[in-house]
């Protein structure tokens, strides 16, 4: 039997990169969506992580002479209606929105994903149930469920983490059962079986990586769409509380002033665009390419099955 | 043999004349790399190749139904004496059904579910010959009973989704010859059949060539149907025809180190040392070579003989003459033939 | 460490006339794998009531060790769903499976699993059988993990690339992904796989229809080696009679879920005795007379599972068939010594043919001459 020349450069060069050349390639070879993301979120990501030390002046420091005053030298955004300056409370306001989207989107997904994947792998009543109670929780506004339990529990980080949660993994699971129902026809699921694979790995090895694409890309998109969400929340006076700076907070607060001061409106509302915007956009990117990596898998079939 | 002297007659005027073509990918790279192809009338050539050899790129080529990824750069395609490739899209329309048909793999892929065998058989009678709905249907009925549907009336009114694999590409068959096309391109057209069913569909298709004076180019990967159906065979590898001959001549003595392996995989029967015959290394680098031979790393043959190395290596071999109408692409033919018979 | 596996002549002693029940456990040796009167029925739920397809009615089959048998037949004949119910992918409607004495339908959950090294399966399209999202080594040696076995994950490694050695590979192909890979090649990736659970009986679904020509016959050079050298127990199933030709020792046909005709292959290939094999020969061995001689094409198509003929499920495509053919269903019975055969007319249209032969003075047969001739050249 002849030996087969092999590649192994492939393999190679994908081990000896630096982490920061790995990274670097993994974002430069992705669809411009995915990059120009990328970008948007690191800044924000940069900005929020580093606003005690950015920050040019104390975001709660009150300065009543100089309210409402223009963007100037000092102060490049201008100040608001207490004369605090914007651009600090702009940096420190988004650590708020931030964590608890991205809290609440990792609880999310890792909940979602589970309940997906155990429900399409098992079938039957399991399977019924699961996705019934998703039809049903999906169908009810979360701002609702975070009204409702606010007011009963009062604001807090753990009352708006569990009703963000509560039906945020909904999402997930669809989707997850979905790709698991998909990817548990495919022959190697029934090689698996016969090779008598213990159950767990055919879970966590074969249907999860293979879901992981799909749902990293959907989770990109959700995280913009909590972060407007707490914004939201926190503009309605159910996040956080004064004088504690919060994007949503501080539009709330701008309001009275729109006519005088549309900055103080402005600003905050561009960033959480542009926040959004950017994580929204990976997940385009991740989203695009995970359709593409599937239709380059039929494709490869198909060369190996015909001319 | 009468087919032979009928094509041997026709040979100054060719059905289609393919000269020099070249499909490239967007990318630039390409697939088909100058491929010269001749099928006289009446006369059923058989493309083979693996899989990746370029053969269905070539089929979609012929009748200009390439996706748009894939670009005709150059070389022509003369059907009658008229270049395909300079065509409008209105009068490529024209051509296709009237003069050139195509049969596909899956036929049930091909028919459109939702509207009824009839209404598909009778569009290329009612686009080309200008019927009526009642005349068509008369027409459908005769061309249904001659593809061997039983019932044909009945089947008519069918679904293509309520037939099998068989009727449908009898169905298919029906369709392709019912505005009584000069030139049919059969493109793996018994592959995802069961085989007696093959049997079936490749002798329906001798016996159209021979009711309508048609001429076929099959292409295929299985060289077990092609002496039993061909008069020609064209055998393909990395975009280019490495051999081109008489059928009975090429199954029984090729010319050529690649198709002497292929038939010698394809009878299963084992060599000397009781195993089969296997082609070392595969086929799938073999489009990125750019000096000599592009079957020279797998080729027993040039191992066999050291001399042959550097010729092999550095100079790819032309397409030149062993016989009568009969050419093949290397360096030893001479050698290839002293091998004798190959089965 | 490795299981001796007892490397058997395949040769098979005659069975009597007096045949028992399951016709071909007449041989004296004792089955390694027994099927018997095994049966899958689907229920397809419709408008008009549930409809059942008899996948699999009632077949029986005895294979030996060291035995390579084939099962050929077209489309829905049942042949898939056969290698399904041996592999444990699905469950049998009734019968009974038995893999060296010991009740291969029993068992369940944990305990299945266990055994599960014990059968292993050979698909047909590599690329779907790998996930393509695993290296190779990972693929093969995961495996070996979940039953124990090859030690630590060092000497998993070792074993893994032995084994890539053993079926033609090298040991880059490790930390390949599939798709850098070929067909050919992936399909050596899944018979080392499954060799390395060391296996006691292997079925081969369509090994090599998803292949080009050249990389078929390495599949069947490295599928004959673990015939000759490890004796290994084998189910091929296949459409193609050719490969069947060179690689079974026995071979069974399977029309419409039924066993039509088992027997030898030497003696199926040089005298078939049912009509449908005989037709079967004839078009997998085309050759330049096939098409245009008469008799030995089929007509139509093989019927639907989900409406079978009445009586001999083949009398609606028999060219011999006569009127009773429809009324009375007939048995698996022994024709000659080493071959049985389900046709109630299987003697009068071999005398009939015989018959012809003489008269047209064609000593060797339509079918025969076929079958030389594609054996020779095409």
């Amino acid at each position: 039997m002849d030996i087969e020349m092999a590649d192994p450069r492939l393999t190679l060069d994908e081990r000896r990169r630096s982490p920061l050349a790995g990274t670097y390639a993994f974002v430069s070879s992705r669809h411009w969506t995915f990059k120009a993301g990328s970008v948007l979120l690191a800044m924000v990501l940069v900005m929020v992580c580093f606003a005690q030390w950015v920050a040019p002046y104390d975001p709660a420091a009150q300065d009543l002479i100089n309210r409402l005053r223009p963007p100037s030298a000092e102060h490049w955004l201008g100040t608001d209606h207490l004369g605090r300056d914007v651009l600090s409370r702009l940096l420190v306001g988004g650590q708020f929105a931030v964590t608890i989207s991205a809290i609440t989107v990792i609880i999310t997904l890792v909940v979602g994903t589970l309940i997906g994947v155990v429900a399409g792998r098992a079938g039957g009543v399991l399977d019924e149930v699961a996705m019934r109670v998703v039809d049903l929780l999906i169908s009810i506004p979360d701002v609702v469920i975070a009204i409702f339990l606010i007011g009963v529990f009062g604001p807090n980080y753990a009352t708006l983490i569990l009703s963000l949660t509560l039906i945020g993994w909904t999402p997930y699971a669809r989707l997850a059962r979905g790709l698991t129902k998909e990817i548990n026809a495919r022959e190697y699921i029934r090689a698996a079986e016969v090779l008598g694979m213990k159950r767990s790995f055919v879970i966590l090895r074969h249907i999860v990586p293979n879901t992981i694409h799909p749902v990293a890309a959907v989770s990109f998109l959700r995280f913009g769409h909590k972060l407007i969400t707490v914004g939201g929340l926190s503009y309605l006076g159910l996040g956080v509380r004064p004088p504690n700076p919060d994007w949503g907070l501080m539009m709330a607060e701008a309001q009275p002033y729109l006519e005088r001061a549309p900055i103080l409106m402005i600003a905050p509302g561009a960033v959480i665009f542009l926040a959004a915007l950017g994580v929204t956009w990976i997940g385009h990117g991740l989203e695009i390419e995970s359709r593409g990596a599937r239709s380059r898998a039929t494709t490869n079939a198909e060369e190996a099955g015909n001319g | 043999m009468a087919d032979h002297d009928m094509t041997r007659e026709n040979v100054s005027v060719p059905l289609l004349e393919v000269r020099d073509l070249r499909v490239s990918l967007e990318s630039g790279k390409t697939l088909i790399d100058g491929l010269d192809l001749t099928i006289g009338r009446r006369e059923v050539v058989a493309l083979v190749g693996e899989s990746g050899s370029g053969k269905s790129v070539t089929a979609l080529a012929l009748s200009r139904l390439l996706p748009d990824a894939l670009r005709i750069t150059s070389g022509s395609i003369c059907f009658e004496g008229q270049d395909i490739v300079a065509k409008s899209d209105s009068e490529l329309n024209r051509m296709r059904g009237a003069d050139i048909s195509m049969l596909f793999q899956q036929p049930q892929v091909m028919l459109d579910p939702t509207s009824r065998v009839q209404a598909q058989v009778a569009e290329p009678l009612r686009k080309h010959r200008g019927l009526g709905r009642r005349q068509a249907f008369a027409r459908v009925v005769d061309l249904l009973r001659s593809v061997g549907i039983p019932d044909p009336a009945v089947r008519a009114r069918a679904f293509s989704y309520q037939l099998s694999g068989g009727m449908a590409q009898r169905v298919m068959i029906a369709a392709a010859m019912a505005a009584g096309p000069k030139l049919l391109i059969a493109d793996e057209p018994t592959t995802a059949l069961d085989v007696t069913v093959q049997a079936q569909i490749l002798r329906l298709l001798k016996e159209e060539r021979e009711r309508h004076d048609l001429s076929i180019l099959l292409i295929t990967h299985d060289l077990s149907i092609v002496s039993a159906f061909a008069d020609r065979v064209a055998v393909m590898y990395a975009g280019r025809i490495l051999e081109e001959g008489p059928t009975r001549e090429i199954m029984r003595r090729p010319a050529h180190p690649y198709t002497r392996a292929l038939i010698r995989c394809s009878l299963l029967v084992p060599e000397s040392d009781g195993k089969l015959m296997s082609i070392p290394g595969s086929g799938s680098q073999a489009l990125a070579i750019k000096e000599g031979c592009r079957f020279a790393p797998r080729c027993t043959l040039m191992r066999e003989h050291p001399g042959l190395r550097i010729a092999c290596c550095s100079r790819e071999p032309g397409l030149e003459p062993v016989g009568q109408r009969w050419k093949s692409r290397c360096h030893a033919t001479a050698e290839v033939l002293h091998e004798g018979d190959v089965a | 460490m490795r299981r001796p596996i007892a490397a058997t002549s395949a040769t098979i002693d005659c069975p009597r006339r007096d045949a028992p029940r399951y016709a071909d456990l007449a041989c004296r040796k004792p089955a390694f794998l027994s099927v018997e009167g095994v049966v899958k029925h689907y229920r397809l739920p419709s408008l008009t009531g549930a409809k059942v397809v008899k996948s699999v009615d009632g077949v029986s089959l005895h294979v030996q060790v060291g035995e390579v048998m084939g099962l050929v037949g077209e489309s829905g004949c049942g042949k898939s769903t056969f290698a399904r119910i041996v592999t444990r992918l699905t469950n049998a409607t009734e019968g009974k499976v038995l893999i060296d004495g010991e009740d291969w339908l029993a068992p369940t959950g944990e305990a299945l699993r266990r055994r599960r090294r014990d059968v292993q399966l050979i698909f047909q399209d590599p690329y779907a059988a790998l996930d393509p999202r695993m290296t190779i080594g990972t693929s093969m040696s995961a495996p070996m993990a979940h039953h124990g076995l090859g030690g630590g994950t060092a000497e998993r490694r070792a074993r893994v690339l032995e084994m890539l050695g053993d079926v033609g590979l090298d040991a880059s192909f490790y930390h390949r992904l599939p798709k850098q890979c070929s067909g050919g090649q992936l399909q050596r990736v899944v018979i080392g796989r499954a060799l390395l659970l060391e296996p006691k009986l292997l079925i081969c679904d369509e090994p090599t229809s998803a292949l080009d020509a050249s990389m078929r016959t390495q599949i069947l050079n490295l599928l004959m080696d673990l015939k000759l050298r490890r004796g290994l127990t084998m189910v091929v199933i296949s459409h193609d009679l050719r490969v069947m030709r060179y690689l079974c020792d026995r071979i069974a046909v399977m029309y419409l879920g039924k066993l039509i005709e088992l027997a030898d292959r030497d003696t199926l290939f040089n005298s078939p005795t049912h009509p449908y094999t005989k037709a079967l020969l004839a078009a997998s061995l085309l050759d330049q007379n096939s098409l245009s001689a008469a008799d030995s094409l089929l007509e139509g198509d093989p019927p639907s599972p989900l409406n079978p003929p009445s009586g001999c499920s083949f009398h609606t495509r028999c060219p011999h068939a006569r009127p009773d053919c429809a009324a009375f269903e007939p048995e698996l019975k022994l024709a000659r010594p080493g071959q049985f055969v389900r046709c109630r007319y299987w003697e009068a249209l071999a005398e009939e043919s015989a018959g012809v032969r003489e008269t047209t003075g064609d000593p060797s047969g339509t079918l025969a001459r076929s079958a030389q001739s594609a054996a020779t050249a095409f």
